[in-house]
């Protein structure tokens, strides 16, 4: 079955509901390996919500989850190690340093000693452009920037098959957002590493993502960068019609036709 | 909010939160509360020396004879054996309702009155229930 698609996550008729909110109806989605996904829609349409269903934090009303073949439950034991996630702020644990962030779950999930595990560690932080500096201080001692890094090296340190991103270049100037989006690439490029991506980032969208699954409609459409802007959904019109998202494509095109 | 997302961080590592912020926590003022009990009872007798020396006209010589006749270490104990189960009642209450935290600053500080009200009748109730039990067995 080598020709066949390999799906690391597939999720099958999801429904979420807050009350009388329906936020996702029936929704399917299916990501394959190696992919890069770009997950996008308007304020409220459920991106959070569908990112937590997916990683046990919230239990759905229907459907079912599955990653890499773990069924997924609310709050009961998961594919831990296989998977990373990089949260909004980061979420790195405030009473402990970087070093110590990032060597958690080593140390929670191998038995390897004590001093493999803190080089482990170290190469881990480098590989995200921090430094031994960064490495010694606690979360709040750093910048937004490097807050990301750092939680991205911890998501890193098992070498999972699947990492999640939540809006990783939010808040971040345009120039560490490049930065961050060329390290996301670099790494998927060199990990073998499924990566599904929550952004409003449209130039993040254009520069990494293979395929973009949108959330409209509490279901979503998902496709190529290419088919995408051509669907004829009002919502997608409007953001791919935007002037920034059309910039966004005339240089992603352009930088494109220069590597070729 | 950011705690909320470090609780969601220990879980998607697979760390149960529970047992990484309540244990540690409540053993911590399990340990930490007969101590500051003891702490407080100290500073206690050495308050009412001082008054007595000061305004009481009770030298330190006396207050200290006095003490030693009227308080023996059965009170001591008394104070000192009620207060883990306290730090018990305190800190359960206290992570308890710190995990129900979500969404925002202003739901952590009514949250944190709650806990802090929620204590206080606690241990009223505990120490009525110590106050019998000890009189029934003469502690
Ligand atoms: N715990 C909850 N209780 C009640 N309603 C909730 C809860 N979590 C999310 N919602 C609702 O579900 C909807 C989707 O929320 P979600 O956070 O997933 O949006 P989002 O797509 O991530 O938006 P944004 O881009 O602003 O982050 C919102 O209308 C929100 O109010
Ligand atoms: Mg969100």
């Amino acid at each position: 079955m080598a020709d066949q698609v390999e799906h690391v996550i597939s999720i099958r008729g999801l429904v979420n509901r807050f009350g009388s909110l329906t936020v996702h109806d029936g929704l399917n989605l299916e990501v394959r390996r190696d992919e890069v996904l770009g997950l996008v829609g308007g304020s409220g349409t459920g991106k959070s919500v569908l990112l937590r269903s997916v990683l046990g934090l919230h239990g759905p009303n229907h459907g079912t989850i599955e990653v890499l073949g773990h069924q997924i439950r609310h709050h009961q034991p998961g594919p831990h190690k296989k998977w990373g996630v990089l949260f909004q702020d980061g979420a790195l644990l405030s009473g402990l340093t970087v070093q110590e962030n990032v060597e958690l779950p080593i140390a929670l999930h191998s038995d390897l000693p004590v001093e493999t595990r803190r080089e482990l560690a170290v190469l881990k932080i480098f590989m995200v452009g921090l430094d031994l500096t960064a490495a010694s201080k606690y979360p709040n001692e750093l910048s937004g920037g490097m807050r990301k890094r750092a939680s991205l090296a911890r998501a890193l340190a098992l070498e999972p098959k699947i990492l999640f991103l939540d809006e990783p270049t939010a808040g971040l100037d345009p120039l560490s957002a490049t930065e961050f989006d060329e390290l996301v690439r670099y790494l998927q490029a060199n990990l073998d590493l499924t990566i599904v991506m929550i952004t409003h980032d449209v130039d993040s969208l254009f520069g990494i993502c293979d395929r973009v699954a949108v959330l409209v409609n509490k279901g979503i459409i998902v496709d190529t960068l290419k088919q995408i802007v051509k669907h004829p959904d009002p919502w997608i019109q409007e953001y791919f019609g935007n002037p920034r998202a059309v910039r966004a494509r005339k240089a992603a095109k352009a930088k494109a036709k220069e590597k070729s | 909010m950011k705690l909320t997302e470090e609780i969601d961080a220990l879980r998607v590592m697979g760390l149960n939160p529970n047992q990484i912020l309540i244990i540690p926590r409540v053993l911590g003022l399990m340990i930490a509360l007969p101590l500051l009990t003891i702490f407080a009872d100290a500073a206690g007798l050495l308050g009412g020396a001082f008054i007595g020396a000061t305004v009481l006209d009770i030298n330190w010589f006396a207050f200290t004879e006095r003490l030693a006749v009227t308080i023996d270490t059965q009170d001591l104990m008394v104070g000192i054996s009620k207060a883990p189960a306290f730090a018990f009642i305190i800190s359960v209450t206290g992570t308890l309702r710190g995990m129900q935290v979500k969404g925002s600053a202003e739901e952590l500080g009514r949250l944190t009155t709650v806990a802090v009200v929620q204590s206080i009748f606690l241990i009223i109730v505990a120490d009525a229930i110590f106050t019998v039990v000890y009189s029934r067995i003469g502690f």
